[in-house]
């Protein structure tokens, strides 16, 4: 069968229409593109969250003050405002902050095991996440001024940017708000009208060991699954409707190359070449424009997303979203092209069956 | 031109499926987030009233305090509470208890934003918002149980009207008569408002609240001064708010466009395509090319028209029956021509762009 692969398959792609694949291909890229906006946009919120509690190295983690003592305790400290460094190069933007507060000598880098983006954990200066680091457009050792405006006697302080860490949305469902990561004595010599603050929320972490009143990490990103990001039927309906778009899309372009290689298909088959050999050359040619096409929409709508608005969308949530959409594109192909295979030989059986009559 | 209708009559089906297929799913996901939006805006964006007045109104002065914020105002005691139907429950709902001054139309249910139902009806009445009435299945006429408190039996109203409002923080919104909401507390419970919708200016009735002896009862109920906020100010908030920005609405529309746009123009190519060698065959037979190429693509061009004008009018009635969100709100309702027309005029456009090319190529064959 190999034998006969590479000629049938040079003549069907000598009648390939050059303009008709790229035709096809913006058709996937404008279908995909919607699909993938619907799918980043709903999804966000609660990818993120996953991803970074997965990144996170921990056994357990209580939420409120603890009986007893934890490897690693954080304080929570919401209405916290960040704003570009001085000189205001990023213009008026501001992003709603939570700050975690750590104490000298706490084991965070043990806790952030799988967290980091880039950078290095440090004790005089900050560690803030991904998505405000985008939002100001800073790197690692740039500056950024934080401010509490209810907290009183509060002026703004600068503070230098160490490592760049997982995107988080410590406010669940809406995933508007980021977070900084910080020693306490950083902070209070940055701030020290924040000496003697109570916390607005307090974590612990166990490491090796699962006190009663704790939930796993497995239970924590169950939970973010289950509600805490806004997992619902309306975002399964959102996901669902752009999986059938594109789909749909898929479909029309597997059946347009259909019809547009059927004669040299037919003089092939009369020639001796296997139909499977010709359904794998369509089916083949649909999935490359899938995969190229994939990545162009997610790529568009991330685009659009970050330049249109002001959330954040991570590369690895477009990895998987295209991965995803690939898989989708080879699922709807192998089935399509089984169910034509069937329709074509239930045409062929038929002339036999009713003796010649149709 | 008969040959050419018999031999067109399966690509235009296939077309008119393709376009109306793709086109009804790719307004659905376009209008999703326009349609969030204006349901988290509606409230204020269409308001019957234009300024808010917060305090603590004690049923002793409530007439006075209608007196004094004007003739066309209401007041409204804002509750939190359970709502309930048969075995389903909704909650927290944010509960509008309106004085009888409602009646005069001010409230924060715009009459411009009602689904369905009308605005006369029983002394027991409830209207509802959308998102309500889609978790408890009901509509106008039914029953539903509003809890008064802990212990209380529950104060059972008629369904009036649907709303498509929502309320800023809670999906779920209600209003009903605040005499009939006050008769289910137990006896001596102190029932007052906490807010009065009015269109008043503040110039005006500030001066009128500030006078003995209103003042000196507002001041002892620790309702004074007053909070007056202008329902430009409150649509300033919901929008901050709503998690669906203006950003996100034009990013969505501009997808969609662009995703509609891309299958109009793959499907009038494919079918083009596939006309080329029926047109080439009756051509040399002695058919002229310009009359073939319109007749052809003048029918592909109307029902692509037709597929595209479908296909939005089966995702409005998506959103209409409540198969995508819970419901599509009355105000957008204009922006659907609009929609209609931008769809419609990307065939014509691509006749006319075309048209012209497939000539030249008949005639040149």
């Amino acid at each position: 069968m190999t034998h006969q692969l590479r000629p049938a398959w040079a003549a069907l792609a000598r009648h390939l229409s050059a303009t008709a694949a790229l035709r096809d291909l913006g058709l996937l890229a404008a279908m995909g593109a919607l699909a993938s906006f619907a799918i980043l946009f709903t999804t966000r919120a609660a990818f993120d969250d996953t991803m970074h509690e997965l990144g996170l190295r921990y056994e357990a983690r209580m939420l409120g003050v603890p009986a007893a003592a934890g490897d690693l305790r954080l304080d929570a400290y919401d209405s916290a405002v960040a704003a570009s460094a001085a000189g205001a190069v990023h213009g008026g933007r501001t992003v709603d902050l939570t700050v975690l507060v750590f104490d000298d000598g706490a084991p965070v880098s043990t806790w952030l095991a799988g967290a980091v983006r880039g950078g290095h954990i440090c004790r005089d200066g900050v560690m803030v996440d991904e998505a405000t680091a985008a939002r100001f457009g800073v790197r690692l050792g740039d500056r950024l001024t934080i401010w509490w405006p209810d907290l009183p006697g509060s002026s703004g302080a600068v503070v230098r940017v160490c490592a760049i860490l997982d995107v988080w949305h410590p406010e669940g469902a809406l995933g508007t708000r980021g977070y900084l990561l910080m020693a306490r004595a950083g902070l209070v010599a940055a701030v020290p009208a924040f000496n003697g603050t109570a916390p607005d929320d307090t974590m612990s972490y166990w490491f090796r060991a699962r006190p009663p009143g704790s939930e796993s990490k497995f239970a924590v990103i169950a939970g973010i699954l289950a509600d805490q990001a806004g997992w619902s039927t309306a975002v399964l309906a959102v996901v669902l409707i752009g999986a059938g778009l594109w789909t749909f899309g898929i479909v029309r372009v597997w059946t347009g190359l259909r019809h547009g290689l059927e004669t040299p298909r037919r003089v092939l088959g009369h020639l001796g070449a296997q139909p499977p050999l010709l359904a794998g050359f369509v089916g083949t040619v649909t999935v490359g424009l899938a995969a190229v096409g994939s990545a162009a929409s997610a790529a568009l709508a991330r685009t659009t997303i970050m330049g249109w608005t002001d959330l954040y969308i991570t590369s690895r949530q477009i990895v998987v979203v295209v991965v995803g959409l690939f898989v989708l594109s080879m699922a709807v192909v192998l089935t399509v092209s089984r169910g034509g295979s069937r329709w074509r030989r239930r045409q062929q059986a038929l002339p036999a069956a009713t003796g010649g009559r149709r | 031109m008969t040959v050419v209708h018999a031999a067109v009559r399966a690509p235009l089906v296939r077309l008119f499926l393709a376009l109306a297929v793709g086109s009804t799913l790719a307004f659905i996901l376009g209008l999703l987030y326009p349609v969030q939006r204006e349901l988290d805006l509606a409230r204020y964006e269409h308001a019957s009233y234009s300024y808010e007045v917060e305090g603590v109104f004690p049923p002793t002065v409530s007439a006075a305090i209608g007196a004094a914020v004007g003739p066309r105002s209401c007041l409204v005691s804002v509750w939190v509470t359970v709502l309930r139907h048969a075995a389903r429950e909704e909650g927290p709902t944010e509960l509008d208890a309106v004085s009888p001054s409602y009646a005069q139309g001010v409230s924060r249910f715009p009459p411009a934003t009602r689904l369905a139902g009308h605005s006369a009806g029983s002394r027991r009445w409830i209207d509802l918002n959308a998102d309500s009435a889609r978790a408890l299945h009901v509509g106008p006429g039914d029953p539903v149980d509003v809890q008064v408190g802990p212990d209380l039996p529950p104060v059972r109203l008629t369904v009036r009207g649907v709303y498509a409002v929502r309320a800023t923080g809670a999906a779920a919104a209600a209003m009903a008569p605040a005499e009939v909401l006050f008769a289910g507390l137990p006896a001596g419970a102190q029932a007052g408002y906490g807010l009065a919708l009015t269109r008043t200016p503040p110039a005006e009735f500030l001066p009128r609240l500030s006078q003995d002896p209103l003042k000196r009862s507002l001041e002892a109920a620790k309702g004074y001064p007053l909070v007056v906020t202008a329902t430009s100010a409150r649509l300033a908030g919901a929008a901050d708010a709503s998690t669906h920005s203006l950003g996100l609405v034009r990013t969505v529309g501009a997808l969609a466009v662009l995703g509609v746009a891309g299958l109009v123009v793959r499907e009038l190519d494919v079918f083009r395509r596939q006309c080329l060698p029926a047109a080439q065959l009756v051509h040399r037979l002695g058919g002229p090319a310009p009359r073939l190429i319109a007749t052809l693509l003048g029918m592909a061009s109307l029902v692509a028209v037709g597929a595209t004008t479908g296909g939005l009018l089966l995702a409005y009635a998506a959103y209409r029956f409540g198969v995508v969100a819970s419901c599509f709100p009355p105000t957008l309702r204009p922006l659907l021509p609009w929609v209609s027309l931008s769809s419609a005029a990307l065939p014509l456009a691509y006749v006319v762009t075309a048209a012209p090319l497939a000539c030249r190529r008949l005639a040149l064959r």
